[in-house]
């Protein structure tokens, strides 16, 4: 149950990221933007010789990206095979999981249910831990966004 | 050889190494069927290799461990420890004939027959303990003292993870960054004498260390096809067929990973080819075949993917068979079989435990070899498929993504953002403002003038929906060419660069909107998007069939494609053996017809196809053996011409400059194909000469003697000549009478056949009536009757 947890906000929300998901936090400058690619994919950025896709978490999560203002730092994480930014509200802290991962009655809402593991209880309260492999999929096709 | 050796040595210790695990956990539980398909393919692909390599004992022991393993996996026996034992004495052994082969020394001889005894399935009543056979093996291990201390011989090449070379490889790209980015800094700061020296010649050094590591992970397809045709022959020969192999393309280059990956695969589907796939040679020739079967192999690089293509001329893949095979073992249902199309049936074949060959040989078989082929290509991120005709052969076509590759590339621009796109499909580029283009708005599309042919012609703003920028023909007009020869044009703002780009994959969810293939950075450092040409061309129906070889079957949608044809001719041989072409554009279709539609009578041949008789040439007396004989259907428009033709060769595309031809008139130009010469016919010459508007013949009739003798051997003979079955002799263009039939009234023509040969006929009967099986006069009267002339 000691897991690390890489603490973050996403769209105000308090969550977190296993810290084995996490390769790496850097500084997102210039972002190539992909025509065509769904609105969560803001472009691609460089990391050293590596191409990065840059997700934009609360579009991915079907948040609304204006009402939010993110940092430049993002996570790096790897999903089988191809390495993605992360661009988030911010970068908080590294925490201790004290619990594993549970449900809680009522969901966590429509667009967090497919992008959440469970909640955590760390040091700093309650978190949302987030799955980053169905985070990076985009939100779930489930009508006219918005709602919820 | 001894390399193809060294490769084979390498290749079983490493499949041995990564089978270890499997096989311990095989005997722990026999029962487990992934296991048990690992060690069979291994087994399996140990016999095919060995096959190749002359090793007989090596291919007894796997053979028979496939044998044993095979009935445990159609479930005809119940794998039980002194199986598992048996098998891997057998494994063991095959390691250690692979040590002593490495190092040169003789395997002692002799004790294989033990260990291949051991796994007879009536061991079992006999020795009922595993030790037994332990001891069995034992006894049969006659290098067991010396197994342990045999040592390999030094190296000649050392295997890298290729992990290890992506991180030489991506340190190297750092280096180059990190160097730009010095440069950069120096350039503000002034000439430095002291410190432009060095620099400069850490700047070549680099060039050179990113020249080799590119190098170190690319190679030459042609390492792979280089041991095919040795395989080919010596397959063949094994099974008494006649395979001829043709390798085209082996300059792409290819990931070395990809290349070990796709081996097995590609041996596989040679194999299954050559022994199942081609007739023998007496089988061809009945077919109506040419003797020889051409196996033929090429490799085309295609923005990010790779595609293979292994194509045989053989009896082709029986689809009636596969799906009657995929019902009886349950793959699918009855239902589910009729709701297939053909061409979902044929890819059944790779479906695991399919086999549909009817002997199961020491070459292939067992349906192990394509559902391994699917599995290892699928590993990779590859496709296979399969298309085939019955009698006419099959093709496989596999496609492998480059998934790190370096291809040379042009930067573009377009509405102020850059992009890659690949050189292999830049045929010229053109300034948007020449007047040459001669750019015509037809609704929302848009065309160029380019080679005197109306091309599409897409802006790259638009496909990228970037919102275009107004001042129209101030942009570059690349013109791309796809692999099938067709073109298009895409507008783009502005060139910026060209040279070496390593492409990497994209993310799933940026490969979803089909138009990149793959990411690249600028020396700066920064990423840019390489476009995928073929699918930006295909989301655009700018092509009919993207995955279709080129046009190889002109006959298909030739309206579509009269655009492309521009420059395309079709290759064939004539029965005089010269190597001849003719444009694409007059094919019409590719024809075979029996002798018997055949008319030599007259000084210019004429062949009946379709009902229609049409003027032939390119047949030279006495040259045409066979039954059956292929034309080239030529068509100007309004007159038709057939073109006898030997062999077809393939649609090629006239890249090399055409060489009038003054002396024959029949010729247009000498050019080069390949690398050889070819003489391209005279459409024009052709037509002018020998064109005539088809004739039909589909409205005669002909009637028959009332009797067996000509309804079953004569209506063949009739239909051959272009006539239709009539049943009342009175109103027939032609009727056909025996002996002493009465002549009918109103019969237009008559020919009397009569049953005694010439030499008993009478001068008058030998004047009025033909011997009724004399074929030759049988036809030259109705051809003649056809023509309006008394028989």
């Amino acid at each position: 149950m000691s897991e690390l947890l890489v603490l973050a906000e996403i769209a105000g929300r308090r969550c977190a990221f296993r810290a084995n998901d996490v390769q790496s936090v850097i500084d997102i400058s210039e972002i190539t933007p992909v025509p065509r690619a769904p609105e969560f994919v803001l472009g691609l950025a460089a990391m050293r010789s590596q191409a990065l896709t840059v997700i934009d978490c609360r579009t991915a999560i079907g948040e609304d990206a204006d009402a939010f203002p993110t940092d430049q730092r993002g996570a790096v994480v790897r999903v089988e095979g191809h390495s993605y930014a992360l661009k988030l509200d911010m970068i908080d802290d590294v925490a201790t999981a004290r619990s594993a991962a549970g449900e809680i009655a009522g969901g966590f809402g429509k667009k967090w249910n497919h992008v959440a593991c469970g909640m955590v209880e760390t040091d700093r309260g309650a978190v949302l831990l987030i799955d980053v492999a169905s985070l990076i999929e985009g939100p779930r096709e489930t009508g006219p966004s918005g709602l919820s | 050889m001894d390399d193809l050796l060294a490769d084979f040595i390498e290749e079983t210790r490493e499949l041995l190494e990564a089978s270890e695990g499997e096989v311990i956990a095989w005997e722990a539980d026999p029962r487990d069927r992934a296991r048990l398909d690992t060690i069979f393919r291994f087994v399996h692909t140990v016999k095919g290799n060995c096959g190749f390599f002359d090793l007989p004992r090596l291919e007894q022991l796997s053979h028979a461990a496939e044998d044993a393993l095979a009935d445990v996996r159609n479930g005809r026996r119940e794998p039980d420890a002194a199986l598992v034992t048996a098998v891997l004495a057998i494994i063991d052994r095959i390691s250690q004939m692979i040590d002593a082969l490495d190092t040169g020394e003789d395997f002692p001889a002799g004790g294989d027959e033990d260990l291949i005894a051991a796994l007879d399935d009536q061991m079992g009543d006999d020795i009922t303990t595993s030790n037994e056979i332990a001891a069995i093996v034992e006894a049969a291990d006659p290098a067991a003292p010396a197994g342990g201390t045999a040592a390999s011989s030094t190296p000649r090449s050392i295997r890298l993870p290729v992990d290890l070379l992506d991180r030489v490889m991506s340190g190297v790209s750092d280096m180059v960054l990190a160097r730009n980015d010095l440069a950069h800094r120096l350039r503000e700061a002034g000439t430095q004498p002291t410190i432009d020296g060095p620099f400069e010649r850490l700047t070549s050094i680099l060039a050179d260390v990113r020249d080799a590591v590119t190098r170190m992970r690319m190679q030459r397809i042609d390492h792979l096809f280089g041991a095919f045709p040795r395989m080919v022959r010596d397959l063949s020969k094994e099974l008494g067929k006649q395979v001829m192999i043709d390798i085209d393309g082996g300059d792409v280059e290819l990931d070395r990973e990809m290349i070990e990956m796709i081996r097995d695969p590609m041996t596989h589907i040679i194999r299954n080819a050559i022994d199942h796939g081609f007739e023998t040679p007496a089988q061809r020739i009945k077919a109506g075949k040419r003797e020889i079967g051409l196996l033929s192999i090429s490799a085309r690089q295609s923005g990010n993917t790779i595609s293979i293509i292994v194509s045989d001329d053989g009896k082709g893949l029986n689809q009636d068979r596969i799906g009657a095979k995929a019902v009886a073992t349950g793959l699918i249902t009855d239902d589910e079989l009729k709701a297939m199309s053909h061409s979902e049936i044929l890819q059944l074949v790779f479906a695991p435990g399919l086999s549909t060959a009817e002997q199961v040989s020491a070459v292939s078989g067992r349906g192990v070899g394509l559902d391994v082929v699917r599995a290892n290509l699928e590993k990779v991120g590859g496709l296979i498929e399969v298309s085939s005709s019955p009698g006419a052969g099959a093709t496989f076509t596999l496609r492998i993504p480059l998934t790190l590759s370096i291809i040379a590339g042009l930067t573009v621009e377009a509405a102020g953002q850059q992009f890659a796109l690949p050189q292999g499909f830049v045929e010229e580029i053109l300034h948007g403002d020449s007047a040459e283009l001669d750019r015509a708005q037809l609704g929302k599309a848009a065309m160029i003038t380019f080679r005197g042919d109306r091309i599409p012609c897409l802006t790259l703003a638009d496909v990228l929906e970037l919102g275009r920028n107004d001042d129209l023909g101030g942009g570059v007009i690349v013109i791309l060419k796809l692999a099938r020869g067709n073109l298009f044009a895409l507008e783009v703002d502005a060139i910026l660069n060209h040279g070496d780009l390593v492409v990497k994959p994209l993310a799933p969810s940026v490969m979803r909107s089909r138009t990149f293939a793959g990411s690249t950075l600028l020396d700066n450092g920064r990423p840019i998007l390489l476009l995928d040409i073929p699918n930006i061309a295909d989301e655009h129906n700018l092509i009919a069939d993207a995955s279709e070889r080129a046009a190889r079957f002109p006959e298909q949608d030739q309206a579509d494609n009269a655009i492309q044809r521009a420059d395309q001719a079709m290759l064939f041989r004539t029965f005089g053996g010269a190597r001849r072409a003719v444009r694409l554009e007059l094919v019409q279709r590719i024809e075979t017809i029996t002798v018997a539609a055949l008319d030599q009578s007259t000084a210019t041949p004429r062949a009946v196809v379709d009902g229609e008789i049409l003027p032939l040439i390119g047949l030279e007396a006495g040259q045409q053996t066979d039954t059956h004989i292929r034309l080239l259907r030529l068509s100007d428009g309004s007159s038709e011409l057939l073109y006898a033709v030997a062999a077809i060769e393939d649609a090629v595309t006239l890249k090399d400059k055409l060489a009038p031809v003054e002396d024959d008139p029949l010729v247009e130009a000498v050019t080069l194909v390949d690398g050889e010469p070819v003489v391209l016919l005279d459409g024009h010459a052709l037509f002018a000469r020998h064109g005539a508007v088809p004739q039909s013949v589909a409205g005669l009739t002909c009637s028959l003697p009332d009797s067996a003798w000509a309804q079953t051997i004569l209506a063949p003979l009739i239909r051959a000549a272009g006539y239709q079955q009539a049943d009342d002799p009175a109103s027939a263009d032609v009727a056909i009478l025996l002996d002493r039939d009465d002549t009918p009234d109103g019969a237009r023509e008559t020919i009397r056949l009569r049953s005694l040969p010439d030499s008993q006929a009478s001068p008058d009967e030998m004047k009025n009536s033909i011997y009724r099986y004399d074929r030759e006069a049988v036809l030259r009267a109705l051809r003649a009757a056809g023509r309006g002339e008394a028989a």
